[in-house]
């Protein structure tokens, strides 16, 4: 190389350091704006996940996918059973994100009764890196704080974790909208404990078929769907593993749900089968062919409670007992 | 190795630093030992694949400009058809054969040649074409048989344009290579700056895009006809992004070293017409196929318009079928080129630019040419044949439903944002060259626009490290 070359990378090395600079600065600045926002007025999703892990007080909590945040009401739960109950259901969730969530709310309160949604891909890969993906986002802005959370997401997206402890702002990657909009929307926003009503009817044509594209188990999900069923035993919490209504062509099972009916028979755990239960197999009763509408939801809730209600009464009435009322 | 890896980075950073501390002799070696790095990376044993290509392009160069009249012809004859046929083992033997098999069982008889199950060498398309490239200009006279085997390898392995182009020609770059290259800062900093707008426009805008595209078109029965139309256009801007947005980082690794590339790209989607937007799409891939196939038959046309045309739908399916073994590709290419052939009609019979003013008509035919290629989109994104025809009918029977507006319904907002932000930004390069941000003399803009594009990256970008659409290619 020239002097005259020499000279030129050190100008591009001062340079990239001047704007190194700048964006860390701004990367800290606008990362702690983001931070403050998403622990002031968290919303919707941010909400619901912030209070399954922070403040978590209820005797029953819904776990599950978008067929649990819209089809399980918590509100039927608590009329019926007399108690406090919150949906912490999350869209294109599976397993991998319930787990994470109950092993943390575990720290700070144990729920009486946990009712798990599970669909007929639960265990699959595609449901498994869609978890991932949204643990990730909800995860991360926690990383930095909390060595549980970290160490989760080493297990399951190291890279993830290794770009949101560079980056401030990162931890807050597609989060920003939520944070701006729900913002917004707080004030007429009504708590519903977790639970997102689907109003109306979307379905048109005949009815689609199940197919679950050839999709592997994942061995990682089908461990930690074992892991969530014993975590609930050891901590005496009475576990509900449903499968809730769904408006596609009748089958019989899946591999997933195959896995999930052997694991749950070993732990001697309840599974409730009501995908093609004749009471809900009704266009009216769906907003899509996935998921139950407000009609559908309210329907559905209530046979589902009575059927616990039910069940606990002959087997343990004392679960109908009110933690507060303990107290 | 993919351009949106960690991975690359570090590639790049050394590779780069190595170049210019090594003296100018030596730099061939590097970037080709580099370039077999790159691609072995992908899958090791397929560099042999690429090495035949290469020893044979080599020889052939030379023979052909060694001898004339048919024996010229021969060599050059030779040379394609070794090409074609590697092409053809690897990337079309299943789908000639699944469709024999199809064809075989509308008359009851099996196919007793099975499928063949390998995956198929990373770039394929590219390089074979850009070897192609080669030997047709020696065989023209346009370029000098490489003598060097180095420098010719170099020429087909070249990484930053190894596996998604531009597809180029040897009379761009070969000479380069022969060439000091000294480190520019001014020329350093605009590849780097190209490599930024690449980055940006692959993970702001084309793997944002793709989770939305990829939700519905895996599902299209499930979408209504308002979903299948949105998730088409967001398609076109992704399939651009992501194509682009490699070109982009191609074009600047290559530039920082002090190599010039061809220009892949020109804002197509502002082309004014369905020819105008493929005369910026992909151009080292059209001009290849406008020197080398359409040229060639279009001496034999004589101007006869009816033949020019059927050549354009000729090229067109043929670029489909470089594009992907499956018939959504070559009803893609079709659909393509008798749209410029109807827009050519349309033009001239009708002659609109008698009834509407100038600037309504670009605006008009701008909007209208963009519709038509997205809409043609929907045959490359489309899983099948089948999903294609069901997607085109819920379009155009607009097939009753709700929007569907992503999981969490929020993302829907990044998907407009992304793209409008996309769009903004081509406007005004295209209308508004001199409105500048990254490019601006005032150092505070300037700044401020790096800062702006590597927040949003961070804010917005998707870092899944998902492949590139056109390395299947």
């Amino acid at each position: 190389m020239t002097k005259e070359e020499v000279k030129q990378v050190g100008r591009l090395f001062k340079k990239l350091f001047i704007l190194f600079v700048l964006l860390f600065a701004f990367d800290r600045i606008i990362g702690t704006l983001l931070e403050n926002a998403y622990k002031n007025a968290p919303q919707g999703d941010i909400k619901t996940f912030a209070h399954s892990i922070t403040d978590p007080s209820e005797d029953i909590f819904i776990y599950g996918s978008s067929r649990a945040v819209h089809g399980y009401d918590p509100e039927i739960f608590t009329d019926s059973l007399g108690l406090s109950c919150f949906n912490s259901g999350r869209e294109n969730s599976n397993i991998l994100y319930h787990s994470a969530i109950l092993k943390e709310m575990l720290k700070k309160h144990s729920p009486k009764i946990v009712v798990l949604d599970v669909s007929a891909k639960e265990l699959t890969w595609r449901s498994a890196e869609n978890s991932k993906a949204v643990l990730a986002s909800m995860i991360l802005p926690y990383v930095r704080r909390d060595t549980s959370f970290a160490n989760i997401a080493r297990q399951l997206f190291p890279d993830e974790l290794r770009k949101a402890e560079v980056s401030k702002t990162y931890a807050y990657n597609s989060l920003v909208l939520s944070l701006a909009v729900g913002k917004r929307k707080m004030k007429h926003a009504k708590n519903l404990h977790g639970y997102v009503p689907l109003h109306g009817n979307k379905i048109q044509g005949k009815i689609p078929a199940f197919t679950d594209d050839n999709d592997k188990t994942d061995p990682l999900t089908k461990q930690e769907f074992e892991n969530f069923v014993k975590t609930a035993k050891d901590n005496n919490i009475k576990l509900y593993v449903i499968q809730s209504p769904i408006l596609v062509r009748h089958f019989n099972s899946s591999i997933s749900l195959d896995t999930i009916k052997s694991i749950l028979n070993r732990y001697n755990e309840p599974y409730w089968d009501y995908s093609f239960d004749t009471t809900f197999y009704k266009k009216q009763y769906f907003y899509d062919n996935l998921h139950l509408n407000t009609t559908g939801a309210e329907l559905f809730t209530s046979k589902l409670v009575s059927d616990i209600k039910a069940d606990i009464e002959k087997k343990e009435p004392s679960l109908l007992t009110p933690q507060s009322a303990k107290k | 190795m993919l351009f949106n890896s960690l991975a690359f980075v570090g590639f790049f950073i050394i590779v780069t630093s190595l170049f210019f501390i090594l003296p100018h002799k030596y730099r061939w070696l590097l970037l080709l030992l580099s370039s077999c790095y790159f691609y072995m990376d992908f899958i090791p044993i397929y560099i042999l694949v690429l090495a035949f290509t290469i020893v044979v392009d080599y020889f052939a160069g030379i023979l052909i400009e060694r001898s004339a009249g048919a024996k010229r012809k021969w060599f050059l004859r030779m040379s394609i058809v070794a090409k074609i046929g590697i092409l053809g083992f690897f990337k079309y033997f299943n789908f000639f054969n699944d469709n024999i098999s199809f064809v075989l069982k509308l008359f009851n008889f099996s196919n007793p040649v099975h499928d063949l199950s390998f995956i198929l060498p990373i770039g394929l398309s590219f390089h074979t074409f850009q070897a192609m490239s080669y030997t047709i200009e020696v065989y023209r006279g346009n370029q000098k048989a490489e003598r060097k085997f180095g420098i010719y390898a170099l020429y087909v392995m070249f990484y930053p344009q190894l596996v998604a182009g531009p597809i180029e020609r040897p009379q761009n770059v070969i000479h380069q290579f022969y060439e000091p290259k000294k480190f520019e800062y001014d020329r350093v900093v605009a590849g780097l700056k190209i490599i930024l707008w690449g980055f940006f426009k692959k993970l702001v805008v084309a793997d944002r895009l793709s989770i939305y595209v990829n939700a519905v078109y895996n599902n299209p029965y499930h979408h209504s006809g308002k979903t299948l139309f949105v998730a088409t256009i967001l398609f076109w801007f992704q399939i651009y992004c992501d194509f682009s947005g490699y070109s982009d980082i191609a074009i600047g690794s290559a530039k920082v070293m002090g190599y010039d590339l061809m220009q892949n790209f020109k804002r197509p989607m502002l082309g004014g017409s369905v020819q105008g937007i493929w005369n910026r799409w992909h151009l080292s891939l059209y001009t290849w196929f406008r020197d080398y196939v359409y040229q060639p038959l279009a001496k034999t046309a004589r101007r006869n318009k009816t033949k020019l045309l059927s050549f354009v739908v000729v090229i067109f399916l043929l670029s489909g079928l470089w594009h992907g073994a499956n018939w959504t590709y070559i009803i893609w290419g079709g659909f393509s080129g008798l749209s410029i052939v109807v827009e050519r009609i349309y033009r001239d019979k009708v002659k609109p630019q008698k009834y509407i003013s100038k600037l309504w008509m670009k605006i008009l035919a701008t909007i209208i040419a963009f519709l038509v290629t997205s809409i043609s989109c929907l045959w490359f994104r489309a899983n099948s044949v089948k999903d294609a025809l069901h997607i085109s009918k819920s379009i155009l029977t607009m097939k009753h439903g709700a929007l569907f507006k992503g999981s969490p319904p929020i993302n829907f907002y990044y998907y407009i944002l992304v793209a409008a932000m996309l769009l903004s930004v081509e406007i005004f390069q295209e209308y508004l060259p001199q409105v500048k941000l990254v490019n601006n003399n005032n150092i505070v803009i300037r700044y401020t626009g790096y800062v702006l594009i590597l927040m949003i990256i961070l804010m917005i970008g998707v870092f899944n490290g998902s492949q590139f659409i056109y390395f299947q290619f």
